[in-house]
């Protein structure tokens, strides 16, 4: 019964494309119409709200700033705490988390955006941010970071780690704030490599070194199948191959955003998956347990059946947990191809340009993203951006993870606002194709995605005229 | 994947039910004496008690399906404000290789998956129908994944499919035959989908046992006493004396898999490859991922086109094959 009623209501929402869309359409004309204006004139705006709600506190009255998120179950920990702590110093100013699980949050976020309602915060992933900005969904906080729009109320943006900043950047405004973020890295199983005999990976690792090392770790059984692989990659995983990309020199875009090919497939980034290529083909690479899913979804290094795995801090919690992995990981920055290099994967807090409480939403933000603050809790669920905070932990892991941040290069997600729409899907299909057909040439099968990408490029391009 | 949608059942009975009234000899009243007060109250009783699935109607379906239709004919993205560019979304869809994708892979999947999963839910109707200890315990089984959630459905089939420890290609193995990395190889992964939905085949295989009880043992009973074997008493009067269930579940699988969302969008997201870009993930992802709307829309109503084509066609081709039992019987009273 259920399914049919969750079929019954996809099939509403699809044929007919959607109350959702409906709903929404009758009132987004005026709603929109302002987010235009108000982008435009956003200091005024901000300026006004601003003193709207320091009004509405002096004169006692409670002002509710909505938050919006993709965070959900014990991901809301450090946001009830972080709340707490703001409600001591603030009580005029109530806070409203409104959480939505991961894989609706855009679809509900974008409906509640067409129909003028979105929350006073919004969190989105650095995926999204140049595409959020350029609609006019945030505000542009460059103003409100030295006190002036918001009197008294400032933000130190010198606690921030090197490069952490920067995805929450357009145009060179800040209209985002971090509030984790992460690399990508090589975990390693010192027990397996102890066993092989091989010596542990090191910073100064080459490509040469990190693709040896996976050869001598896999280990065939006696019927030929292999028992061990030496490392688990990242499969279709586009932000995976894009740190991979840049230490060999290679950025996947024009710096205009402009288009792919002579980027996306240069000579670095078809070196990058050639390398990718060899890795899987050879068997050195364990196959990936599900390409349609995130990072292939294996579990190889998690079960002691692959000594490396190139991966974000996402799943060291749980490594650290399981008793016969913990005091077997090693950590070490990705190895160097032509340069040392990174790729950040980052999610951040921004406020709504159409939010009518903008400086209490600006004193919730710069408490939520400040080491005094939200920084004391959210650091144990995921890393921190915020140096001094950084500086204070324990953990060896995690000292590994923070020196990353020196080497981060912009995504390309940052140079296009289209991003989700062209260039990624097609970088992902260029991955799916050289690991699932190991005749796949990685030079032609990234020519091929490139002038993909860019006509979905134009034609997002063209119909946004 | 496959259950009737609640609208699209009842369609379809009031459409069959229409089709045995709108024959010639009944009429309807058609009067024209001034209705009487019971009249008057009597249809003030029946708007009364239609209006909740009216107002629905209205705001629910007919007013999306118009302002779908709407947007269609605009641009929108969420932020901005709509803008109205005439047919440029169905020109579009002329060069987008996507779209053509998602026709090609949602027509091979309807292809598939209709006739088999028919074929199918006809023969295990057929063999519990028998009249054997138990048969009911195994309808239960049968038609037990029919009312399991769409997502924890396909959740379970996805590890089924798991091709190194998955259930499906150990049993294989035992067999000594090195099963397909399934989801995950473009070209298994659309099988692949046939057979997780093929699964789900619990609510035509109740439709047509329910279809199979419905014919009288006394038309069996003549056959068996002229001589006619099992062979062919199935061919002459079970597949017959079925054919307005056969109709029936036909139009409402061919609907429901045209309209194939679920078991796409958690198992492959449409991939590896776009080899199981379902139309409906396809539509959901301009929809929402792409953000554009007003696309969107104009790709629903081209499904919704293709929908009412198919589903004419069907219906006009049952003059040729549908027996209806009680026509015939309105023939032989006159």
């Amino acid at each position: 019964m259920a399914n049919k009623l969750a079929r019954l209501t996809f099939g509403l929402v699809a044929i007919f494309l959607c109350g959702l869309l409906a709903a929404c359409g009758d009132n987004t004309t005026t709603a929109s119409q302002t987010t235009a204006a108000a982008a435009s004139g956003a200091t005024t705006a901000a300026a006004a709200s601003g003193a709207t709600t320091a009004a509405a506190a002096a004169s006692g009255q409670t002002v509710t700033v909505r938050i919006g998120t993709g965070d959900s179950g014990d991901g809301l920990t450090p946001y009830n705490q972080t709340i707490e702590a703001f409600k001591k110093a603030n009580p005029g100013i109530e806070i409203k988390v409104e959480p939505v699980t991961d894989s609706d949050y855009y679809g509900s976020l974008l409906t509640q955006i067409a129909a003028g309602k979105a929350p006073d915060l919004i969190f989105i992933g650095d995926d999204e941010v140049a595409n959020f900005v350029k609609k006019g969904a945030y505000e542009d906080l460059t103003p409100y970071i030295n006190g002036t729009t918001v009197p008294g109320v400032k933000l130190d943006t010198g606690v921030f780690l090197p490069n952490v900043l920067q995805p929450g950047q357009q145009n060179g405004k800040q209209y985002l704030f971090p509030k984790d973020f992460s690399p990508v890295a090589l975990y390693y199983n010192k027990a397996l490599f102890k066993a092989a005999g091989v010596a542990e990976p090191t910073d100064n690792w080459t490509w040469d070194d990190f693709k040896n090392a996976a050869q001598k770790l896999t280990v065939k059984d006696a019927s030929g199948k292999v028992s061990q692989y030496g490392v688990q990659m990242t499969a279709a995983w586009q932000r995976g191959f894009e740190a991979l990309a840049f230490t060999q020199g290679a950025t996947l875009i024009a710096q205009d955003g402009s288009k792919y090919s002579g980027y996306l497939d240069s000579d670095a980034s078809v070196k990058t998956l050639q390398f990718v290529a060899d890795l899987y083909r050879n068997g050195a690479a364990a196959p990936p347990s599900d390409i349609n899913k995130w990072k292939g979804g294996n579990d190889n290094f998690a079960n002691g059946t692959a000594a490396m795995m190139l991966d974000g801090r996402w799943p060291q919690a749980n490594l650290l947990k399981n008793p016969k992995l913990a005091d077997q990981i090693g950590l070490v920055g990705l190895p160097k191809g032509a340069a040392k290099a990174n790729a950040i994967n980052w999610g951040g807090f921004g406020i709504y340009s159409q939010s009518k409480n903008k400086a209490a939403a600006w004193k919730v933000l710069s408490f939520f993203v400040s080491p005094d603050g939200g920084g004391q809790f959210f650091k144990d669920w995921g890393l921190t951006p915020l140096q001094p905070i950084a500086a204070k932990s324990t953990s060896s892991l995690d000292k590994v993870w923070t020196a990353q941040a020196d080497y981060f290069k912009p995504i390309t997600a940052n140079f296009t606002p289209y991003w989700n729409s062209a260039g990624s899907k097609e970088l992902g299909d260029a991955l799916t194709k050289v690991i699932t057909d190991p005749k796949a040439d990685p030079a032609a099968v990234l020519k091929d995605a490139a002038a993909k990408a860019d006509k979905a490029l134009k034609d997002k391009i063209d119909s946004s005229k | 994947m496959h259950k009737p949608l609640l609208l699209g059942q009842a369609g379809g009975i009031s459409f069959l039910k229409l089709s045995r009234f709108l024959k010639p000899g009944i009429t309807f009243n058609t009067s024209s004496r001034p209705p009487s007060s019971l009249r008057r109250k009597e249809s003030l009783v029946f708007y009364l008690c239609i209006s909740p699935w009216l107002i629905g109607f209205f705001l629910f379906t007919a007013g999306p399906m118009l302002a779908s239709f709407f947007l269609s004919f605009t641009r929108w993205d969420y932020f901005s404000p709509i803008s109205w560019i005439g047919a440029r979304n169905y020109e579009r869809m002329l060069d987008d290789e996507l779209f053509w994708t998602a026709l090609r892979v949602t027509f091979t999947f309807a292809a598939f998956y209709v006739p088999l999963s028919q074929l199918i839910s006809l023969g295990v109707a057929l063999l519990l129908s028998q009249k054997i200890k138990g048969v009911s315990f195994f309808r239960g089984i049968f038609y037990l994944p029919a009312i399991l959630s769409g997502t924890a459905y396909v959740v379970l089939w996805v590890w089924l499919f798991e091709p190194d420890r998955g259930l499906v290609n150990n049993l294989l193995s035992w067999l000594g035959i090195k099963g397909p990395r399934w989801l995950s190889d473009p070209n298994t992964a659309l099988p692949a989908l046939v057979i997780m939905s093929l699964w789900g085949m619990g609510s035509s295989l109740i439709i047509y046992i329910a279809g199979l009880k419905n014919i009288p043992p006394s038309l069996y009973e003549a056959a068996a006493l002229d001589g006619a074997n099992s062979v062919a008493r199935f061919f002459y009067i079970t597949i017959p004396m079925l054919t307005p269930t056969i109709f029936f579940n036909l139009v409402l699988v061919l609907i429901q898999t045209f309209q194939s969302y679920t078991t796409a969008a958690v198992a492959t997201g449409g991939g590896p490859l776009d080899s199981t870009l379902f139309y409906l993930v396809y539509l959901y992802r301009r929809a929402f991922q792409n953000q554009e709307a007003g696309y969107a829309s104009a790709l629903a109503w081209i499904l919704f086109l293709i929908i009412l084509a198919f589903t004419l066609l069907v219906v006009r081709s049952s003059s040729a094959w549908v027996y209806y039992d009680s026509q015939r019987g309105g023939k032989d009273e006159k």
